[in-house]
């Protein structure tokens, strides 16, 4: 059968396409594949504060593992005793870095060991690229990375830095303070150290993206419309504060805030409080085992009519789909929840988002270089305290560069066994409404005010 | 000014019986057995998670798992003063690192068990709120703890100036040899020098516990305001301990309250401490003896 020379042309010029064709996307690059995920904790199982920190970031690696893993890959990890020491830190990191092959390292809320970690790590990275973070505050993480970044971009604090979170967080308690809870007096009771300098002192810092200031807590409250009666400054382990609470009743205050972290004895504090003079005067706390529903037995019930944030409430406002059900969660473990817990868990889903965006955009998702430009771009969309529009590490505003940007902390109040109530004002706050969407504060935070009950009254009911 | 004069009066009242009822029991093994007893905070540790461990796990009424709590002590007591104590008499840099570590072994096991986060509390608060003493509030639990603790060392001085036991035991205080050669019985005594010593701090501690937060590191922290005044006041001396933790008490007290500085109290008495001691290095009473 003879074929036309046409046909046998087209013949030739399919086949020709075709091999063309082939021949284009066979040899086009395929997109790099994710290698391995590995992570180490390192943090202190026997101190109960620093166990529940990396439990929490286990509960999010179990999840993701549960779940398919990171682009396919599940993730390895394991853990490293600190011994809550910097030396023992150090060289943990080493030894996960350099003989484990981690490629991120969360590290326990101990700066002191982060600062000595990032000097070690800038060493490393050249030849062991990884990520190193923790959870915890002093503004001189943050200060090394915006000033050296080539040295220290590769690390991260995954929470908020002290400057930004003493000023938002005291404005938010101080204009609940004078518009919902009506009060003029108050006393300043504020932990002596290094992470309260700004609130103590105020701060000034010169950095490279700019000058970074803050007042002290007797500013921001006198500009919001607050007389400060007395302010005193306790020494972390302070175990006697009736000195403390005898002079703030001397000096007429109404309301007393301590600022307090976990270096703070908050059950010793609330507990001589409730059987003091000043019992009458409104408490409220800032960081501490008061963070957790277990406060209230803590203090043999002590607690009633100390207000503070609370985050180990199985229904706290659900920032994110995630965020009730890890509560639940490290509930079902026998853990409790305080604000470092949620930041560690979040933490490992925002190193998940970091390296799928990084995939997606068609870049090796291996590259740590690339990760970290990634950390820097994408938002945590399901971090369990922070909008996502607020859950970014790249802002070059206010001295958060590489950390995330100071939250507006809900105040409740104890008002019974198992009786933790919110109290504020969300919705009228502005310092709540710059922070949450709107309908997330008219939903959770109603749009009424909800003013706490005086503990007279609540000992007497 | 009178107001602040007051306070200070009534704190240096309240603040100097508390460091007495906390460093009574150390004056006593220090002065009986004349060792550095620095197993001492156990016997803040055992009776208050002791009673925890039998009311809230076993399920035992309150009251009657404070008293087993305390027998728990005792034999605690006896045990360490017989396998740990007893054994480095002679040598006592050996009974020092072996006391340390029964201290430390049982602090951890505690803290394995019943972390913070376990939610341990003791309701022994017996006055809430406060009494008022003229102008004055006084927190009430604190003027308990005080009151308490003036009433044991009552009894501990009529013990060893009116027992025969207290007798025998200040007779070793002040010379372990000749009363070794008056045939006394040490162990026995010795026995019940530690038992005797361990029920202060035991009762302190269940009292204080609606004032003071309860975890596994608090007895160390009680016992380092012992160890200030029992040094203070002269290692193994009541009469000592006694001024001592008034003296304390009112440096405290005057610098938190006169002077509006209590970030500075504690510091402050430090520094009284190492003056006087380098003025009276063994001490406000300078004897050998207990009493």
């Amino acid at each position: 059968m003879a074929i036309s020379r046409t046909v046998l042309a087209a013949i030739i010029v399919v086949i020709v396409v075709v091999i063309g064709v082939a021949a284009y996307f066979l040899t086009l690059p395929t997109a790099p594949k994710l290698r391995s995920v590995k992570i180490a904790l390192l943090y202190d199982p026997t101190i109960p504060i620093l166990k529940v920190q990396g439990e929490a970031a286990k509960v999010a690696i179990e999840e993701i593992n549960a779940a398919g893993g990171i682009l396919g890959v599940k993730i390895e990890y394991k853990e490293w005793n600190t011994m809550k020491k910097v030396d023992v830190a150090l060289a943990a990191y080493r030894e996960a870095v350099v003989d484990w092959g981690a490629h991120y390292v969360v590290l326990e809320g101990v700066s002191e060991e982060m600062l000595a970690l990032m000097e070690e790590g800038a060493k490393l990275y050249p030849r062991y690229p990884h990520i190193l973070m923790y959870v915890g505050r002093a503004s001189d993480v943050t200060v090394k990375v915006i000033n050296e970044y080539d040295k220290y971009k590769f690390a991260f604090r995954m929470f908020d830095v002290d400057h930004d979170s003493n000023a938002l967080n005291s404005a938010t308690i101080f204009w609940d303070a004078k518009n919902v809870y009506g009060v003029n007096k108050i006393a300043i009771l504020i932990e002596d150290a290094a992470w309260t300098l700004s609130a103590r002192r105020g701060l000034r810092i010169e950095t490279k993206h700019g000058v970074v200031e803050q007042k002290p807590f007797r500013e921001i409250a006198k500009e919001i419309g607050l007389e400060v009666v007395y302010e005193a400054h306790f020494p972390v382990g302070e175990k006697n504060f009736l000195p403390y609470l005898e002079a703030a009743y001397a000096r007429g205050a109404e309301y007393i805030l301590a600022w307090t972290s976990w270096y703070t004895d908050t059950v010793t504090l609330a507990k001589q409080w409730a059987t003091s003079i000043a019992r009458d005067i409104y408490l409220v706390l800032a960081g501490g085992p008061n963070m957790w529903t277990i406060f209230w037995d803590l203090t043999g019930g002590a607690a009633l009519g100390v207000m503070s944030p609370v985050y180990d409430i199985e229904d706290y406002p659900p920032v994110s789909p995630y965020t009730q059900s890890f509560v639940k969660k490290m509930h079902e473990k026998g853990l409790r929840v305080d604000l470092g817990a949620h930041y560690y868990y979040s933490a490992i889903y925002h190193i998940k988002e970091a390296i799928e965006y990084v995939a997606k955009q068609g870049r090796d998702p291996s590259n740590i270089d690339e990760v970290i430009k990634a950390l820097e771009t994408v938002p945590c969309s399901v971090h369990t305290l922070l909008p996502k529009e607020k859950a970014i590490l790249g802002s070059k505003e206010g001295g958060r560069f590489h950390s995330y940007p100071a939250a507006a902390i809900p105040i409740f109040q104890f008002q019974g066994k198992d009786k933790i109530v919110f109290v504020g004002y969300g919705m009228a706050n502005p310092y709540y409404k710059e922070f949450y969407p709107e309908d997330f504060i008219k939903k959770y935070f109603d749009t009424t005010p909800h003013p706490p009950k005086k503990p007279a009254e609540l000992r007497g009911s | 000014m009178y107001a602040e004069l007051m306070l200070t009066l009534i704190y240096t009242f309240l603040f100097g019986s508390l460091y007495l009822g906390i460093a009574l029991g150390f004056s006593i093994i220090t002065g009986v057995l004349r060792i550095f007893y620095i197993a001492y905070p156990l016997l803040f540790l055992i009776p208050a998670y002791g009673t925890w461990m039998f009311w809230r796990d076993f399920g035992i009424p309150f009251e009657l798992s404070i008293a087993l709590s305390f027998a728990l002590m005792f034999a605690a007591s006896v045990a360490i003063y017989k396998f740990v104590a007893n054994k480095f008499l002679e040598a006592e840099d050996y009974m020092l690192a072996a006391l340390l570590l029964a201290f430390l072994i049982v602090e951890e096991a505690i803290n394995l068990v019943y972390s913070e986060a376990a939610g341990v509390y003791l309701p022994t608060l017996i006055i809430p709120g406060t009494i008022d003493i003229g102008p004055l509030k006084i927190p009430g639990q604190y003027l308990l703890v005080s009151l308490v603790s003036l009433a044991m060392v009552a009894l501990y001085v009529l013990f060893f100036v009116k027992t025969k036991t207290g007798l025998v035991m200040r007779a070793i205080s002040q010379s372990y040899l000749v009363s070794k050669i008056m045939g006394i019985s040490f162990d026995l005594m010795f026995v019940i020098a530690m038992i005797v010593a361990s029920i202060p701090p035991g009762i302190v501690m269940l009292l204080i516990a609606p004032v003071w937060s309860l975890n596994p590191r608090v007895g160390w922290t009680l016992f380092t305001y012992g160890i200030m005044v029992a040094v203070l006041g002269g290692l193994g001396n009541l009469k000592g301990t006694i001024i001592a933790a008034y003296v304390i008490g009112f440096v405290y007290s005057v610098v938190a309250f006169a002077f509006y500085q209590p970030r500075l109290s504690g510091l402050i008495c430090l520094i009284i401490v190492v003056i006087m001691l380098a003025l009276r290095p063994r001490g406000l009473a300078r004897a050998e003896t207990v009493w």
